[in-house]
């Protein structure tokens, strides 16, 4: 399945909730776009869509929506602002001008203007050199997947979503196909 | 006819044992005031994200740089996140002191029901094991009950509480009245079923908890959302709100006053004894006395020795009912410093359904029939099975499509077990009063000194190798031992500070919770405690809450309490 049939069978899934404007943004390719189409409150412009392409690289529509589909990178701006100590933040900050140094260096463009493929390659690297203790990437993967799991459609459509269980069962069979269950608790 | 500030009996706090005191009060037909330092909360009507979903928190759940700020020590608490930070207090409004090597975290939660809508509600009853405990070993003073003094009051409050588990016949962890249990999971069954096979002397028993598992005493039972921490809309959990508050008001005889931080407990010195409390206002700073013929301290710990301490007056210049000099001594709290945890392969084809509120419990099996070389008492193990869900995504490497698919499957299983060590009382484990730090309502602050000592350090080497000999005898692989000194306080069983005995030169309370300087003056929270045992303290609060009242009462009516 092409990129452009996955979105337009998870905007199905989704019952169509993707706004139109949205899904034109996920159908031209997402790149180097002048802006990003919400409000950034923490980050500049130009940060907020490197944030869009690392949790596009992170977490891309397949046959199931993508990070981009339920407003990952508007939540990892909040995060920013509202979670994290200053030297945190600044660690993410600092980590977006080194990832686009890498960038500059490796393929003499900007982070933005790279390919998915190259963008997907300087992420990896860093994360390879990331060592266990607190990182830029590991802060990136951490956010990216707590609002994309955590979000309404993926919790309701992909994930097994059962907020009022009533009883426990405590061994049940599981294939390759099941999926992850969930209620309301917070991770 | 009774004016509005004289009542048959005073219980201060509405927590786990506050709702206990003012229950058993008002159904014996005295008219009771529970005094509550916080706000109202209703049950239900005022439980504002029971319901909520991850995605309708700005936040989805994480605790934010303000939450932090406010919260420096509370936030810690692996219960605190979005959903539940109006239960814990602000620690700045409500500062404590320690030494500055020695840091202690109190837990507090100041609202009606007080942290019985937070707790953990795992129930084990104690045995002689910890009754005698002191006395075989010369550790502290003896405690002046045994087991069959508690044991009718274990089963009266359990019945009312309503706790799911399971007989399993061990001494040291006496069985009770219980609801169904819950189920174990595949991997803890196959784990419960390997240590078993390889050690006489050590069981896995499922976590005995306060959550129904049938409709009890008019209350649903558990619906399985795991999210108690909210407060349960169904009542399904054991709560002063849930269960004993609204006992006590349907009585009549309840008259509950939220806001009411008590200052002081009245004491005259001709008659020896408690006449009232001294209380501020929360809202308009006002100071009101109220009168009464018994007093019950509720207050939490160290809310009540904070209390006794600031009560001090000619006659008991260091603190009320303290011609001991044991009030404020002998704190102790739990050690959980040691989790082990391990894969497990060869389930992949097994999961679960639904939440769980409860784990699995291993009781204590050191020093009960052997003398370990190096401590004496011992510890148990709280735990469980699981398999990672998404969130295991945070450490593993990857991008694109594949990881996140991965990632919306069930993971690997692991099991896990973390060590819960008795603390000895130890003198200099201590709180004082600190008048150069005021709080907002220009009252003295709790200074507090307390460490692990030698004897729960030497626990921690063992509890990781017991761990790690059972996880590897249940097969499991990649074993970690993860050390980490936990701050005292931190796992909320904080317990002593005016200790039962029965010496009145030794200790501060009698066999009855009755301080022995004072006749009408009970304290029944876990300031009361003796020793720590290793068990969850909950319930033995609970146990001896309705115990004291029942004395009181009778007491009153034999007229040696006026």
């Amino acid at each position: 399945m092409d990129r452009r049939e996955a979105i337009k069978r998870t905007s199905l899934l989704l019952g169509g909730a993707i706004s139109s404007s949205a899904m034109a943004g996920l159908l031209s390719g997402c790149q180097a776009s002048p802006s990003v189409d919400w409000s950034p409150v923490f980050l500049e412009q130009e940060q907020a869509r490197m944030v869009e392409s690392i949790a596009d690289c992170i977490l891309p529509a397949t046959e199931t929506p993508g990070a981009l589909d339920v407003g990952v990178p508007a939540f990892i701006d909040l995060m920013l602002k509202d979670a994290y100590s200053a030297e945190e933040q600044n660690r993410f900050l600092t980590g977006l001008s080194s990832l686009e140094a890498s960038s500059q260096e490796k393929y003499e463009k900007g982070f933005l203007y790279c390919s998915n493929e190259d963008q997907t390659a300087l992420l990896t690297t860093l994360e390879k050199e990331a060592a266990s203790a607190p990182s830029f990437i590991r802060m990136a993967k951490e956010l990216t997947l707590l609002g994309y799991f955590t979000s309404e459609p993926i919790m309701s459509n992909v994930l097994n979503y059962n907020p009022v269980p009533g009883k426990y069962e405590g061994c049940v069979d599981a294939t390759a196909e099941t999926v992850v269950g969930v209620d309301n608790n917070i991770f | 006819m009774q004016d509005n500030t004289t009542f048959d009996a005073i219980v201060v706090g509405s927590g786990i044992t506050g709702g206990w005191a003012a229950k058993e009060l008002t159904e014996k037909g005295l008219k009771t005031l529970v005094l509550e330092r916080g706000r109202q909360v209703e049950h239900v009507k005022d439980y504002p994200t029971t319901n909520d979903a991850p995605w309708q928190f700005p936040h989805r759940g994480r605790a934010t740089a303000d939450d932090k700020k406010n919260h420096p020590v509370q936030h810690r608490v692996y219960a605190f996140n979005e959903g539940t930070r109006h239960w814990w207090v602000n620690d700045n409004d409500h500062p404590y002191t320690t030494p500055e090597d020695k840091p202690f975290a109190w837990i507090r939660g100041y609202h009606v029901g007080g942290r019985s809508i937070m707790w953990g509600r795992q129930c084990y009853r104690w045995s002689d094991y910890d009754f005698e405990a002191n006395l075989k070993d010369g550790v502290g003073v003896d405690w002046p009950i045994r087991y069959k003094d508690i044991a009718p009051w274990y089963d009266y409050v359990e019945r009312f509480v309503g706790i799911s588990g399971k007989a399993e016949g061990i001494p040291q962890l006496p069985d009770g009245q219980f609801l169904p249990p819950m189920e174990m999971n595949c991997v803890e069954k196959h784990v419960k079923a390997a240590i078993e096979d390889k050690w006489s002397d050590r069981k896995m028993t499922i976590g005995r908890v306060a959550n129904l598992t049938r409709e009890h005493n008019g209350r649903t039972p558990c619906q399985h959302r795991n999210l108690c921490y909210r407060g349960c809309p169904y009542g399904a959990y054991f709560s002063s709100n849930s269960a004993t508050l609204p006992a006590a008001a349907a009585t009549g005889n309840l008259t509950l006053r939220p806001d009411s931080v008590v200052e002081s407990v009245i004491f005259d010195k001709d008659t020896r004894r408690a006449t009232g409390v001294r209380v501020i206002d929360a809202n308009t700073g006002k100071d009101i006395e109220y009168k009464a013929k018994v007093v019950f301290l509720c207050a939490s710990t160290l809310g009540s020795t904070f209390i006794l301490l600031n009560s001090a007056n000619e006659e008991f210049p260091d603190g009320l009912a303290n011609s001991s000099g044991a009030l404020g001594k002998y704190l102790m709290d739990h050690d959980y410093s040691v989790r082990v945890g391990a894969s497990m392969e060869g389930f992949d084809d097994k999961y679960y359904s639904g939440g769980r509120p409860n784990g699995i419990y291993i009781p204590r099996f050191r020093n009960i029939e052997d003398k370990h070389p190096d401590f004496i008492r011992g510890y148990g193990f709280q735990g469980g099975g699981s398999r990672s869900n998404w969130n295991s995504g945070f450490g593993k490497p990857g991008f694109g499509g594949a990881y996140k698919d991965s990632l919306t499957h069930p993971g690997p299983w692991s099991m896990r077990l973390v060590g819960f060590g008795e603390c000895l009382p130890y003198a200099d484990n201590a709180v004082t009063l600190n008048k150069d730090v005021l709080d907002k309502h220009g009252l003295p602050t709790l200074h507090i000194s307390a460490t692990f000592k030698e004897n729960e350090k030497a626990m921690r080497d063992d509890i990781a190798t017991t761990a790690s000999e059972m996880l590897e005898a249940a097969g499991g692989k990649n074993i970690q031992v993860q050390v980490q000194e936990v701050t005292p306080g931190f796992c909320i069983h904080e317990m002593g500070t005016a200790r039962m005995g029965r010496d009145p030169k030794t200790s501060v309370l009698n066999q009855w919770n009755q301080a022995h300087d004072v006749d009408n003056l009970f304290v029944t929270d876990g300031a009361c405690m003796t020793s720590s045992a290793c068990q969850n303290p909950s319930i033995t609060y609970m146990a001896l809450t309705a115990r004291a009242v029942d004395y009181a009462v009778k007491e009153l009516k034999n007229g040696n309490l006026s």
